[in-house]
């Protein structure tokens, strides 16, 4: 399995600093992104991902790179980070498919609790998921009628 | 007047003196401090809450369960939940609660409680976001397909009609069914093009997010923005918060569909009541390799999804490709069915889709299962319950390699308990076999490497 990588697309590099000292303990890939092609290319990457999102600075851009990433790749969780407490925006990137919305005021604490958890459930996923790949074919036995 | 038992006098004064409502737990879980504010807060006195045993059992009070510190509080850690003011049944206002362990001595242990009272969001200005972006929510419904389910597969059959009925009510429903075959794409599809779509929607990850965040998502869902909350494996929840989800899903005066999706009825800690509250209506989705016959439909549904996307579609898909893809067991399912189509699709950049654009895998596992010859007709048959325990001893070997022989995690490979795990490792006599595996020859607990 490829490393865990957590992808921040921001345009600040505030949150990425909030995760840096989590990521660094975990031994997770850190990548920021401030582009959508370079933010779309990392998320692409096998492995497990989990992708936050700093939403706010430019709406239409970001909204369209939440759309896209759950379109294209529903299994990698998205969290949000905020700073309008909006809540039909709120509602809008649940309905996108955000995993989890997070709301000002923000502690770091509590973004990086929520990724660690999302993270560790993410790599569980995936190992489950490669777990059953391989055992999967050779079961047919025990599938088939006769 | 609050009073407080067995709290030191400069303690209690300073407690008393605080602006927040702050109360106290003794080991047993019952109230052994109050301060005034709380008192305050609670409209009732001291006398009357001292003593009150703090439990989230569904027949306790109220206020008693929404005391009732969580079990990571009893271990030691620090927590924060939100729960429903007292005695209400749904929020808002709502009262978020940080949870202290405390020792006062070295007998005598408690838990400090903070209460921070939250109200309903004050209503903001009729505030709308710009056109192009609500327009994102709009290209939803185009998303989810019924292409998806249909099936002529005597175990699918069924699932479309389902789906549809399911579209027309708005009652609890649960969809069942293995990793990868579309039960987060069918609720989704039930919500979009279903009575509830013209609200947003909410999925809540039990088993990925930490229990101060479902807490805050379930708040939400009252907030009346939401038409259909997606429970992602209920058994996951704490138990605390499967009283909470019981409690909203027994509230009868808010429109609001309930959906969940989970890998089987029984798994995880799911308390029998929510099971059924959750199972008005369930649909079971049939594993791909039991609807085969569905591989060319489902094929063009994912390569005309990708074309969406700007994948250039194969001109034409050889007949040798769908072979393999008819011999190959998918165990996972539509996701990865999806995942091999568009890799392959890439791969073919447009011209003809043949056998060498799969995955390697893929192919091996396909030539690997053909190639043996057949047992001679006069072969005795090995008994069934052999067969049965050469499997189970080979998934168990393999959950035990790939969790570098942790138990616990093996187990929760193969969606068991612990303790049953250990079990089948002792009935089958597998710890010898495990330890000379790990030392002497890795390839001997690959699949079908034993067996």
């Amino acid at each position: 399995m490829q490393f865990p990588q957590v992808v921040v697309f921001e345009s600040d590099g505030k949150l990425a600093r909030h995760l840096a000292e989590s990521a660094s303990s975990n031994r997770w890939l850190m990548r920021e992104a401030r582009q959508t092609d370079a933010c779309l290319n990392w998320v692409r990457r096998r492995g497990p991902v989990v992708l936050v999102l700093k939403v706010g600075r430019n709406l239409q851009r970001e909204l369209e790179m939440l759309d896209a990433v759950r379109s294209s790749l529903p299994d990698v969780p998205v969290i949000a980070v905020t700073d309008s407490d909006d809540p039909l925006l709120e509602s809008l990137m649940y309905d996108l498919g955000a995993t989890f919305v997070l709301l000002p005021p923000l502690r770091r604490s509590q973004l990086a609790e929520l990724v660690e958890r999302v993270m560790q459930s993410a790599i569980a996923r995936l190992k489950q998921r490669t777990f059953l790949l391989e055992l999967g074919p050779r079961s047919k036995m025990t599938d088939e009628p006769d | 007047m609050a009073r407080s038992r067995s709290v030191s006098d400069p303690l209690s004064e300073l407690f008393q003196r605080a602006r927040e409502p702050i109360f106290i737990l003794n080991p047993e879980r019952r109230i052994r401090f109050v301060n005034a504010a709380f008192e305050q807060l609670a409209r009732s006195s001291s006398d009357n809450l001292i003593g009150l045993q703090c439990t989230s059992r569904t027949n306790a009070e109220p206020l008693s369960r929404a005391l009732c510190p969580p079990a990571e509080v009893l271990q030691g850690n620090e927590a924060r939940v939100r729960r429903t003011a007292p005695p209400n049944r749904v929020g808002p206002p709502w009262w978020e609660i940080t949870f202290l362990p405390l020792t006062f001595d070295a007998d005598s242990s408690g838990v400090l409680g903070i209460v921070r009272v939250i109200a309903a969001a004050q209503k903001k200005p009729s505030r709308s976001l710009p056109e192009s972006l609500l327009s994102l929510r709009g290209s939803l419904r185009d998303r989810f397909a019924l292409s998806l389910f249909e099936s002529d597969s005597p175990a699918h059959a069924h699932v479309p009609a389902q789906i549809q009925l399911a579209m027309h009510h708005d009652s609890p429903t649960m969809i069942v069914g293995e990793d990868g075959a579309g039960k987060r794409a069918a609720a989704r599809l039930i919500h979009h093009h279903g009575v509830t779509s013209e609200r947003a929607w909410l999925e809540i990850d039990a088993s990925a997010l930490p229990a101060w965040c479902i807490e805050h998502q379930l708040g939400l869902s009252a907030s009346g923005h939401f038409g259909a909350v997606c429970i992602r494996e209920p058994g996951a929840l704490p138990k605390d918060l499967q009283v909470r989800l019981l409690d909203l899903l027994a509230e009868p005066t808010r429109r609001l569909r309930w959906l969940a999706t989970c890998t089987s009825v029984g798994r995880g800690s799911m308390s029998e009541q929510l099971s059924s509250a959750l199972s008005v209506q369930v649909i079971h989705l049939a594993p791909l390799r039991t609807r085969l016959d569905d591989l060319p439909r489902l094929v063009q549904v994912f390569l005309e999804r990708a074309a969406k996307q700007g994948l250039k579609p194969p001109s034409a898909i050889a007949e040798e490709t769908m072979r393999v893809m008819r011999d190959y067991q998918w165990p996972g399912n539509l996701r990865e069915l999806d995942t091999v189509v568009c890799v392959a699709a890439a791969d073919a950049n447009g011209g003809q889709l043949n056998p060498e654009h799969l995955p390697a895998n893929m192919l091996t596992e396909v030539s690997q299962t053909a190639s043996p010859a057949p047992p001679p007709r006069d072969a005795p048959m090995p008994p069934l319950d052999q067969l049965l325990e050469d499997v189970e001893r080979r998934a168990i070997l393999l959950a035990l390699r790939k969790a570098n022989g942790n138990k616990t995690e093996a187990a929760q490979m193969l969606g068991v308990w612990r303790p049953r795990l250990i079990r089948r490792i002792e009935a089958l006599k597998l710890e010898s076999t495990e330890t000379t595996t790990d030392q002497d020859d890795d390839d001997a607990v690959s699949p079908g490497g034993r067996v």
